[in-house]
């Protein structure tokens, strides 16, 4: 999976260094991502050309 | 395949949601949040969203969302499904066993007025896979059919065609292609008389389509002043005998289908199905991509409006609320599930193995919990 390297939580424990004494930084958290609230769509119907049953077509 | 993740509010505050079509005879059927998730698992679109999970949360708030990667075809699929709830949730004909030998009681009434007694003791029965199966395994006991009645035989002679429904025609059309019957009557539960007008003039060799129960189509009064542009895009898109927009209905073996064009993608794809497995069997669902987010008892827990689940090596956390997202991996993930366990010392121990040796994981545990409470997705568990 594709992600740019600030997207994650970053903490020492990922560099996995093996000095005694590891210097300790905070993590720091980014946000990364789309969030889409669909229950607010009101009455529109975005998505919705649609109609009911089956057709021919080898779409379905 | 798109770079960055996305999630999808779908139901929110509500924990159950009601089908029902308003109409008298016809059960509504309430489901809670996950029956809900288990119905959408099962179809056919979910299976090929594969970078994708559902997860439902009960408290304080009642959610279920989709996150994961999507493509733009994708994410158009998911995005369709807002109205697909909110209008079939109006809109459908749940037609339960009691009701289904009610109809096909009056399906017989109606072939012995129509095609007579005598006629119908001499007629070979078929049935258009599966429905019609069970249309006329019970149809057969009121007619009193004989068990030759209803073996496939070729020749002459009227040949009875059953199935529970007809919507745009296309099952009955592929029955066609694959007969040789040359007099034949269409006999069903549910279609919308046009369509059943349309097959009778397009196909000479069907004497007589009849149905118990008309459909009402609702496309003018949904689609307003794309109506007519409406009808003349599903004309070129295999239309079988009718376009409409009828009721959905749902049978306790079979939830019936909906074409909906993916614009992205340009091609027609299943709409999703709605109708829990313990109302309509044919619906059974994906279950390993559907996760839960119960109460958590720790002294921690997310905020009210954060959705998260696992997908592959990553956490996915999504804040409703405020529109944010978030990805976490490797120790970040481990603390933020170590947190959500309670931060007992086991969870502590934890973290400590996958630090480095001479690491301080109580500092490092306390270090996420205070980025994690910054960032409003983790708060004490009275803080609410």
């Amino acid at each position: 999976m594709n992600k740019t390297p600030d997207t994650v939580s970053k903490s020492s424990a990922d560099v996995g260094a093996v000095s005694k004494e590891r210097p300790y930084t905070t993590p720091v958290l980014k946000t990364w991502g789309t969030v889409f609230d669909l229950t607010r769509t009101g009455l529109t119907h975005p998505g919705a050309d649609a109609k009911a049953g089956s057709v021919l077509s080898k779409g379905l | 395949m798109s770079p960055s993740p996305q999630a999808y509010l779908i139901i929110r505050d509500s924990d159950k949601l009601t089908y029902s079509c308003g109409l008298p005879g016809f059960a509504s059927i309430t489901v809670d949040l996950v029956s809900l998730a288990r119905a959408l698992s099962s179809s056919r679109r979910w299976l090929e969203l594969e970078q994708a999970f559902m997860v439902v949360r009960s408290d304080p708030v009642p959610m279920l969302g989709i996150l994961g990667y999507f493509d733009e075809a994708e994410a158009f699929s998911v995005r369709s499904l807002a109205w697909q709830i909110r209008h079939w949730s109006r809109h459908l004909l749940y037609v339960d066993y009691r009701r289904v030998e009610d109809d096909c009681r009056q399906l017989a009434q109606l072939l012995r007025e129509k095609v007579g007694e005598k006629v119908l003791t001499e007629t070979v029965f078929t049935a258009i896979p599966r429905g019609g199966l069970v249309v006329l395994g019970i149809l057969s006991y009121f007619l009193g059919l004989r068990p030759e009645q209803l073996r496939p035989r070729n020749g002459d002679g009227c040949q009875i065609v059953v199935d529970d429904c007809s919507i745009s025609g296309a099952r009955f059309h592929e029955f066609l292609s694959s007969s040789s019957a040359e007099d034949i009557i269409f006999a069903h539960l549910y279609s919308h008389p046009d369509l059943r007008k349309n097959i009778c003039r397009a196909e000479p060799r069907v004497r007589d389509c009849l149905a118990v129960h008309d459909l009402r189509d609702h496309a003018a009064e949904f689609f307003g002043p794309d109506y007519q542009y409406w009808q003349e895009r599903w004309e070129t898109r295999g239309a079988a005998y009718w376009n409409g927009f009828p009721e959905r209905l749902c049978f306790p073996w079979n939830e019936t289908d909906v074409a909906v064009w993916n614009s992205v993608a340009q091609c027609v794809e299943p709409g999703w199905r709605l109708v829990p497995p313990e109302w309509c069997f044919k619906n059974q669902p994906d279950i390993q991509r559907i996760q839960l987010q119960d109460r958590h008892h720790g002294s921690v827990r997310p905020t009210p409006g954060v959705l998260y689940g696992d997908l592959g090596e990553e956490t996915l956390i999504a804040d409703v609320t405020e529109g944010r997202m978030f990805v976490l991996d490797g120790t970040a993930r481990e603390a933020w599930k170590a947190l959500l366990n309670g931060g007992s010392s086991q969870s502590q121990r934890d973290i400590g193995e996958l630090a480095a040796s001479g690491s301080r994981p109580k500092a490092e545990l306390d270090g996420y919990f205070n980025e994690f409470v910054k960032a409003r997705l983790l708060e004490r568990q009275n803080a609410y």
